[in-house]
This record gives C-alpha cells, sequence and structure tokens, in this order.
C-alpha cells in the first residue's frame, strides 16, 4: 500500500467495500482535484488503474461484455481506448468497472489504520 | 401530551424502511385527486423523520436549493404566492405558525398518504426538538410520579399541538424526475445509518426494500443495461440523460445497492446501500 499514490489506495479502500465503475472514480479523483480539467482528471484515474491493476489489486470489468486482455497492460488499454470514443461524456454504466482481488483486500487489511 | 409525542417520534423513526414494506406514521388523509388544493396537516414526528433525511439529502447531492417548491395546481394567484415564497426562501404558513421557516415540498405515497419535505430552516426546528428530547429525559422521573413539567423553550408536545393544527395547502402537482427521485429519498420510513464514504450511503433496508426503491426511480426509463453490467444488475436511462441502477449484489454480496447519476443536477454519482443492521 505505501508504494501506492494516495488516489490509488482511496479507490482500493473503496473497491473493499464495493465495485466501482471509472464515473465514480473520476468523481472522486474530481472533488480531491477540483480545479483539474477533464483531461488531467482522466490522466489520473488511468494512472489510478494501472496502479492496481498492475499490483494486482483489483480487476477490470469491461461494460460491453467483451473478455479484459490477460495483461495489466493491455487491459488498461481497452479501458483507454473505450473512454477516449466517449470523450468527456464518461457516466455511470460506461466503459468498466473495477473489483478488489483477494491481494487487494489484503493490503487493505494490512494497511496502517487511521 | 408529551408520551403521545414521544410515542409517535419513536413510531416515525424506528418503524419500517420503506413506503410499502413498512407503513409510515404520515398523516391519513388522501390529498392528491382531480379535485385540487385540499388541506392536510402534518405531525411533528413525520415532519421531524422528513427534516433528518433532508439533512443528509443535502449531503447526497449538495444542491438543495435546486428542489424547488411544488407548485400547487391551484388558482394562478395562488400558485403566484408559492412561488413568492419559494423565492423569498420561506412558506408563510409554516412560518406564521410555530415560528419556523420551514420550505416544504409536499407529495403523496403509494398508499395516498401525505408526507411533507421541508428543506430549509429544519435545523432551529431540530434543535428545539433535541432540546425538548432531553428535557422530557431529564424530567422523566418527575413525570412517573405525577409530577411533570418540563422545562426549557418550545416543547415536543407544544410543536406537535401547533403543528397538528395546521392546514397545510396542498394539491396535485405536476413533478419533475429529479423532484421524484428527491421525494422518495426523503420519505418518512427511509432510515439513514452513517457511512464514513463520500456520496455511498446506506439505508436501512434489504434487497426487497433495494428492488422497491429502484422499481419507483426507475419507472418510465428505458432499460440502458450494459452487457458486462454487475451480476444481476439492472440500469435505466431516462431522455435527460439521468441513469439509475440496481445492483443486487453490489459490496460482495452484503450489501444491494441503488446509484443515481443526474447530470447537471449533482455532477457526482451517489449510491445507496442497503443492509439490515
Amino acid at each position: 500500500m505505501t508504494e501506492l499514490e494516495p488516489l490509488a489506495v482511496a479507490t482500493l479502500v473503496d473497491l473493499d467495500s464495493d465495485e466501482a465503475d471509472l464515473k465514480w472514480i473520476l468523481d472522486n479523483v474530481s472533488e480531491t482535484c477540483p480545479d483539474a480539467d477533464y483531461d488531467a482528471l482522466k490522466q489520473k484515474v488511468l494512472g489510478i488503474v494501472e496502479q492496481l491493476l498492475g499490483r494486482g489489486l483489483a480487476e477490470v470489468h469491461l461494460f460491453d461484455g467483451t473478455l479484459t486482455a490477460r495483461t495489466p497492460v493491455e487491459a488498461l488499454d481497452q479501458v483507454r481506448r473505450r473512454w477516449d470514443l466517449l470523450r468527456d461524456r464518461l457516466r455511470m454504466g460506461d466503459v468498466a468497472y473495477l473489483s478488489i482481488t483477494p491481494a487487494g483486500e489484503a493490503a487493505v487489511r494490512s494497511a496502517p489504520q487511521g | 401530551m408529551f408520551s403521545a409525542a414521544f410515542l409517535a417520534l419513536a413510531l416515525a423513526t424506528s418503524n419500517g424502511t420503506l413506503p410499502g414494506h413498512a407503513p409510515a406514521p404520515v398523516h391519513t388523509s388522501v390529498a392528491t385527486t382531480s379535485r385540487p388544493h385540499r388541506s392536510s396537516s402534518f405531525s411533528t414526528a413525520t415532519l421531524a423523520q422528513v427534516c433528518r433525511n433532508v439533512t443528509w439529502l443535502e449531503r447526497f447531492l449538495g444542491k438543495r436549493d435546486e428542489c424547488s417548491l411544488v407548485d400547487p395546481q391551484g388558482s394562478a394567484r395562488e400558485r403566484a404566492y408559492y412561488q413568492a415564497c419559494a423565492q423569498r426562501g420561506t412558506n408563510g404558513v409554516l412560518d406564521c405558525h410555530i415560528g419556523y421557516s420551514f420550505r416544504y415540498v409536499t407529495g403523496s405515497d403509494r398508499n395516498g398518504s401525505q408526507v411533507a419535505a421541508c428543506y430549509r430552516g429544519c435545523a432551529p426546528f431540530l434543535a428545539d426538538l433535541e432540546r425538548a428530547e432531553d428535557a422530557e429525559r431529564a424530567e422523566r422521573i418527575p413525570v412517573l410520579f405525577g409530577g411533570l413539567q418540563a422545562v426549557g423553550g418550545k416543547l415536543v408536545g407544544e410543536i406537535a399541538a401547533e403543528v397538528s393544527g395546521l392546514e397545510l395547502e396542498t394539491s396535485s402537482f405536476a413533478v419533475s424526475r429529479t423532484d421524484r427521485i428527491v421525494r422518495e429519498l426523503i420519505r418518512p420510513g427511509v432510515i439513514y445509518r452513517d457511512s464514513a464514504r463520500a456520496r455511498a450511503h446506506t439505508i436501512v433496508g434489504n434487497v426487497d426494500d433495494a428492488q422497491a426503491l429502484f422499481d419507483i426511480l426507475s419507472a418510465g426509463g428505458r432499460d440502458a443495461t450494459p452487457p458486462g453490467y454487475q451480476r444481476g444488475g439492472t440500469m435505466v436511462e431516462f431522455p435527460d440523460g439521468t441513469r439509475i441502477g440496481f445492483r443486487p449484489n453490489a459490496g460482495n454480496g452484503r450489501s444491494p445497492a441503488v446509484e443515481i447519476d443526474i447530470p447537471g443536477y449533482t455532477s457526482k454519482m451517489v449510491k445507496f446501500h442497503f443492509t439490515e443492521h
């Protein structure tokens, strides 16, 4: 957990309670960075997804029903491409959602409280 | 007088989860018929619970001003009066009678019972209620021995007497979808639990309650459930872009959820998880 960015940690903790789609994560990030423009927020969200996937802490599920790529890099690319098609109109239920993995749950449990 | 008021308050705050599953203790007179402009009154308990729920609502959506006063389908003069009250941020009726400045909306639940939602000026009302409750607790022993008379300013019994004597003007009305969503979320009978998560709130209830809320909110929407939506979930979309989702297996199956995304109203999603504890 310690090497994750704070926003990624917050997202992982959120995922421990419930799955979260990209719009949910985007909204969380925008609350933290209210002055950032949309593209900057989008890049932050993708960065969070990259960190969580790369460490095996979360997995991604595509809303269009297609299979998620095996490798984190390819999965992130799938997400990015689909999001690009929507431009700045990402809404609830668009593109993909994340769920926590057992490794992610273990990371949350082992994190210092408070 | 105090006992009855507190009993009503206790019932209002402890009974049931959603309308239809456990009847909310609201006034039973029917308001919405083809004839406009009927009258009813609201108990203190009903107003108290609605106000408490509205304080949650402010946290949910952040923009309470969007919840405008409902237009009564009365005369043009009446509509103008209500609109003027709304614009001033006060409602003349309640303001005159009990010294609180409530801005309120009214509606009727599926049983035809009325509910009122005050969403401005709730804080002093609730503060007085709490003070009265504290005073009642402090005086409970004397009450048991027949001694009574609680101290303090405006007490629950007095408020109850004053409010129950009011004739609040109500009538049928056209409501926006957002108003309808807001109204469902602040109904008496919807009990919220504290949640540490921003924009993710907890309502006492089970999967049936979650489904019931979703069914009400999603009426008239078109199915927009993506193929890969979470297990067993359903999502609807309205022409204005509002999306409402129901995920019975949310929270790893522990806390079914209804989630709402209203473009232009609040730019951020909100989730309502249901838990029986």
